[in-house]
């Protein structure tokens, strides 16, 4: 009975020791592969990393951080609904970890719906992922869910990580602009194009505020600055033309609106703004032509009914003109209220 | 020339102001038109002179025609103040008042007598204008040139008139209404006068007074010259006016007749009947039944009068009818608008002024009442004229209670007559005749667009304030990852055996794994009774193995790992040899200084070998010798090969091992072992050993 006991305890140790040099096996398995892994991403070699943290993870199917890094590895190649996967196996086997909750939002900003990205940015940011790439998204989430004062607080803490950060300077000078701060905006514009060279949005942009500023010209080279680096923007080509219209160049202004046309067909502003020119240039019948158009593709624009009803008061159709502002009031339009005093 | 009033009297003689003024005849002497010294052209030039006068003295009318010989004239002689001046007169009483002035300008520096009312002629081409100050200049020049009689008097109050339109022009141009005239068109105007328009029930047509000639037959009014009034209709159809035709009977008489009014329900019409004592205003009713036109019917006796009765509306219930009377027994001064309201019996009341606030000392004419019931309009002498009849409108406040006119403004009124403001069932927009540049001729009929203040179609721009992100601009790496400590460790295991034992002898040793590359201690561990030992070092590499037990020498070896798999045990047995009497133990990596007994410090960790020796072994003596190889003297290198033995001596009772457990001795080369005739032999020669002596 005796050795029979010693027998059992024999060999039951001897599992375990077998057991524990095995896992030890694997622990040392894992790592020489993850660290292949981590190499090859060191080297840029992301097809080969993808490769090592697979094999890593054949040794440790638990290790939350050889999800993170295949999943990271996976994005770089293209592949983010596999990134995602992996992100997700990340996170559920450790829920703590900082980095997986980032690049989950990351991954999901898009297409989330259901609050999911701010949840993962916050726990990431609590957690400690202290990058300014975190705060500005947590902005730019906010921002997109019209909450300006908190994305203001974030994309700040962003710039205070990354002083660089010109896409943070950018939205937070849309902001700024919005909030009446327009000292601050351009500043906040300027510096975004500043630290990068290439970006036409942002001259785009910086054109606007000048123009609410009532500087044209400075407008109008930063919209030619814009139209340099993506001569597809046609924004920056109604912008200009507005410029033009405003500077009473109506020959360039009827151009750049022309262009934004060409660029973009069911772009409504340059539209509109060919039969403010036409209106300019006393060719009445042909900007409502231009209006009928516009309205036709646009009907609940009270604006468009606005001006289309100006026009025909321009042109001595005053009833065709009330009837046009009776119903840019409907819609909403309340600075026709004055024009229809004179109908009675 | 004198204006009869006796004549027939037509709608636009009674309210034209520039048909009662008197006109200075002014004659045009031949001898001073003659250029001297140039003859050529002045037979046609003075024939178009007499053909000028002959047309002059017919009347206003004709006018026009006489202008077309006098400019001809003037290529010949621009200088002749009396050729000046009368056309002058011609422009100012025809369409383009405005070039009067030149030639009035012209003929007062070249005469400045050349007729008494010059003075007057250029204050009112300064009137037309637009330059008050200067026509108030002029006026008052001319007034000072009186000399007062009763007539005079009367002239002067007009003056007086005039001037006071002049400064109500200069306040009216200060604000110009923004508005917008449309010419009606070839269809309904003429090249002669046309006004007085009046819309059909319904819009569907427009009636108008004209002093076109309708055929060759058609007479001239002795009064002006002009061709007598006649009505007209126009049809309307979606905005579009088709040719105007005269209308016949009961709408047609050899005289002059206008259309002043029409009922709101459009079953009748009020027209103007010329007549010797004045004209009065008739009513003719639609049979629909029959489809055509009553014979025209003279107002209830109520309401008209011994005088004159011109224009006429009727409130949209057709309740009050209000009309132009010149009943000065009951008007203010000159023409009133006077009403008459019906009664539940059908009776019209006795007519009285409209108010005071409407009914100025001066004459008011051409009175309209909007679809709407509420607004008036009127021409009127007096209020804040610009000149001449100028339009008013007022809003009714209370029951039967005008507000105060207001002057329609520039451009709709000017300092000529504006006369006969209509509106159609919108009462949005406004008709009535002016004379413009670009019209047909004499007075058109324009359709008023009023466009209120100055506005500005808005342009739009757009923007993207928000700059998103591409997918491959944030880096999927912003912090690399780290690399893990990979577990290289290495299990090893064996036994420690005595050499004399074989395998079936162990030792209990002390095993020191010491890392070649670092000269850092691995592992140490001690092996068990049965002589087993299991150490785990933490690379497969290169070590050192010291193994101390006690009777035993130490052991000194390397272990050579490097290579093996990390995944798999290492087998390393050792074996010990024990500590005999007589047994010789080479002192490997002392060094001394070069020809000297010092030793270097590099000695000292194979001493500290023999030291532990000693201390483990606490009954072991031994003896120190130094040997040489036989270079050199031999009595130096015995006394080198001592000296060095003591010194190693020294070191080890230097490091606590009482000296009487040691000895010393110095061999030179009398105990070689190896032969002194290579280098490797001599090498081997000059050693340092010790011998255990007992234990």
């Amino acid at each position: 009975m005796g050795s029979r006991y010693f027998t059992l305890i024999f060999l039951l140790s001897l599992s375990i020791v077998l057991k524990a040099q095995l896992s030890q096996k694997n622990e040392r398995q894992f790592s020489r592969s993850y660290n292949e892994g981590v190499e090859a991403v060191q080297n840029e070699r992301y097809t080969d990393a993808v490769a090592a943290f697979t094999e890593a993870l054949k040794f440790n199917p638990a290790s939350a951080k050889a999800f993170l890094n295949r999943g990271r590895s996976r994005a770089v190649k293209g592949s983010f609904d596999e990134a995602l996967l992996d992100i997700d196996q990340a996170l559920s086997v450790d829920p703590n970890l900082a980095e997986a909750h980032f690049y989950k939002a990351y991954f999901i900003f898009d297409t989330d719906t259901s609050g999911l990205v701010e949840d993962h940015l916050k726990t990431a940011i609590d957690l400690g992922f202290e990058h300014a790439e975190a705060y500005y998204f947590l902005g730019l989430n906010y921002l997109n869910n019209e909450n300006e004062d908190k994305a203001l607080i974030n994309f700040n803490k962003a710039i205070e990580l990354k002083d660089d950060y010109a896409l943070v300077y950018h939205n937070r000078a849309g902001i700024k602009r919005n909030m009446g701060d327009y000292s601050g905006s351009l500043y906040d514009y300027k510096a975004s194009v500043n630290y990068r060279e290439h970006f036409p949005q942002a001259f785009c942009n910086m054109g606007s505020l000048k123009m609410v500023l009532g500087d044209y010209e400075g407008a109008i080279e930063d919209f030619t600055k814009s139209i340099e680096q993506d001569p597809d923007h046609y924004l920056a080509y109604n912008s200009r033309g507005y410029g033009f219209y405003q500077m009473g160049e109506l020959e360039k202004a009827a151009s750049d609106f022309k262009r934004a046309l060409e660029i973009k067909l069911d772009f409504m502003e340059p539209k509109l703004n060919t039969a403010c020119v036409l209106t300019k240039e006393g060719n009445y019948s042909e900007a409502i032509e231009i209006m009928d158009e516009v309205i036709l593709e646009n009907p609940e624009e009270g604006i468009l009914y606005s001006n289309r009803g100006l026009i025909k008061e321009m042109n001595g159709d005053l009833i065709g003109a009330c009837e046009d502002w009776s119903k840019a009031l409907e819609l909403g339009e309340e600075s026709v209220e004055e024009y229809l005093k004179e109908c009675n | 020339m004198k204006h009869t009033i006796a004549s027939i009297i037509g709608m636009i003689i009674l309210f034209s102001t520039t048909s009662v003024d008197a006109q200075e005849m002014v004659d045009i002497k031949r001898r001073e038109f003659k250029i001297k010294d140039q003859k050529e052209g002045f037979k046609e030039a003075w024939k178009s002179i007499k053909d000028g006068n002959d047309y002059y003295e017919e009347g206003i009318g004709t006018f026009h025609l006489a202008l077309d010989h006098y400019l001809f004239a003037d290529q010949y002689n621009s200088s002749n103040a009396e050729l000046n001046y009368k056309i002058g007169i011609c422009y100012l009483y025809g369409d383009d008042k405005i070039k009067s002035l030149d030639y009035f300008l012209k003929a007062y520096e070249l005469k400045a007598d050349v007729s008494h009312e010059i003075l007057l002629q250029i204050g009112r081409a300064y009137h037309h204008n637009l330059e008050f100050d200067k026509a108030k200049k002029f006026y008052l020049q001319y007034k000072s040139s009186l000399e007062m009689d009763e007539e005079i008097i009367q002239l002067s109050a007009s003056v007086d008139k005039l001037i006071a339109e002049c400064a109500s022009g200069k306040e009216i141009i200060q604000s110009p209404k923004r508005v917008m005239l449309q010419n009606l068109g070839e269809n309904v105007n003429s090249p002669y006068d046309d006004y007085n328009p009046r819309f059909s029930y319904g819009d569907t047509a427009l009636f108008f007074t004209s002093r076109r000639p309708f055929d060759k037959r058609s007479k001239r009014n002795p009064v002006d010259n002009k061709y007598n009034e006649d009505i007209y209709i126009s049809s309307l159809t979606d905005g579009e006016y088709g040719p105007a035709r005269r209308m016949d009977k009961p709408f047609y008489t050899k005289g002059n007749e206008s259309i002043v009014g029409i009922a709101p329900d459009g079953e009748s019409v009020f027209m103007y009947v010329g007549a010797k004592n004045g004209g009065e205003i008739k009513r003719v009713y639609f049979r629909s039944d029959k489809g055509k036109w009553k014979r025209p019917k003279s107002l209830p006796r109520r309401v008209r009068s011994d005088f004159m009765e011109t224009t006429t509306t009727l409130s949209p219930d057709g309740s009050k009818l209000y009309f132009v009377s010149a009943n000065d027994e009951l008007s203010v001064g000159g023409k009133d608008i006077f009403v008459s309201e019906l009664n539940e019996k059908g009776k019209w009341s006795e007519p009285k002024g409209v108010g005071g606030v409407i009914n100025s000392k001066y004459d008011e004419e051409g009175v309209y009442l909007a679809n709407n019931g509420k607004t008036l309009y009127f021409a009127s002498k007096g209020h804040n004229t610009m000149g001449g009849y100028d339009i008013f409108k007022s809003d009714l406040e209370e029951r039967d209670y005008w507000g105060q006119p207001e002057n329609l403004g520039y451009p709709i009124n000017t300092p000529d007559d504006e006369v006969f403001y209509v509106t159609d069932s919108s009462d949005v927009y406004g008709y009535y005749s002016t004379i413009r540049e670009g019209g047909f001729g004499g007075k058109d009929l324009y359709k008023v667009v009023m466009l209120g203040s100055e506005k500005e179609v808005i342009a739009l721009t757009k923007n993207d304030l928000i700059a998103g992100f591409e997918y491959n601009e944030i880096d999927p790496f912003l912090t690399v990852p780290e690399l893990l400590q990979v577990d290289t460790s290495l299990l090893v295991s064996g036994l420690v055996r005595d050499t004399v034992g074989g395998s079936d002898t162990v030792v209990m040793a002390g095993l020191t794994f010491i890392d070649i590359a670092s000269g850092e201690i691995a592992k140490k561990t001690m092996s068990g009774k049965d002589g087993t030992y299991k150490v785990r070092l933490p690379e497969a590499k290169t070590y050192g193995v010291e193994i101390n037990a006690t009777g035993y020498l130490y052991f000194l070896d390397i272990l050579d790992l490097s290579g093996h798999d990390t995944d798999e045990l290492a087998e390393a047995d050792f074996y010990l040899q024990r500590i005999e009497v007589g047994t010789k133990v080479v002192l490997d990596n002392i060094y001394f200084e070069t020809g000297k007994s010092v030793l270097t410090v590099d000695s000292y960790e194979a001493l500290d070998q023999v030291v532990q020796l000693l201390e483990d072994n606490s009954s072991v003596k031994i003896e120190i010798a130094g040997h040489t190889d036989n270079t050199g003297s031999k009595s130096v290198n015995k006394r080198l090969s001592e000296a060095r033995a003591k010194a190693v001596m020294d070191y080890i009772v230097g490091r606590g091992i009482s000296n009487s457990r040691l000895e010393y001795a110095g061999y030179a080369d009398e105990q070689p072992v190896a032969p002194n005739d290579t280098p490797e032999g001599r090498e081997m020669n000059r050693r340092v050993e010790f011998e255990i002596l007992s234990k």
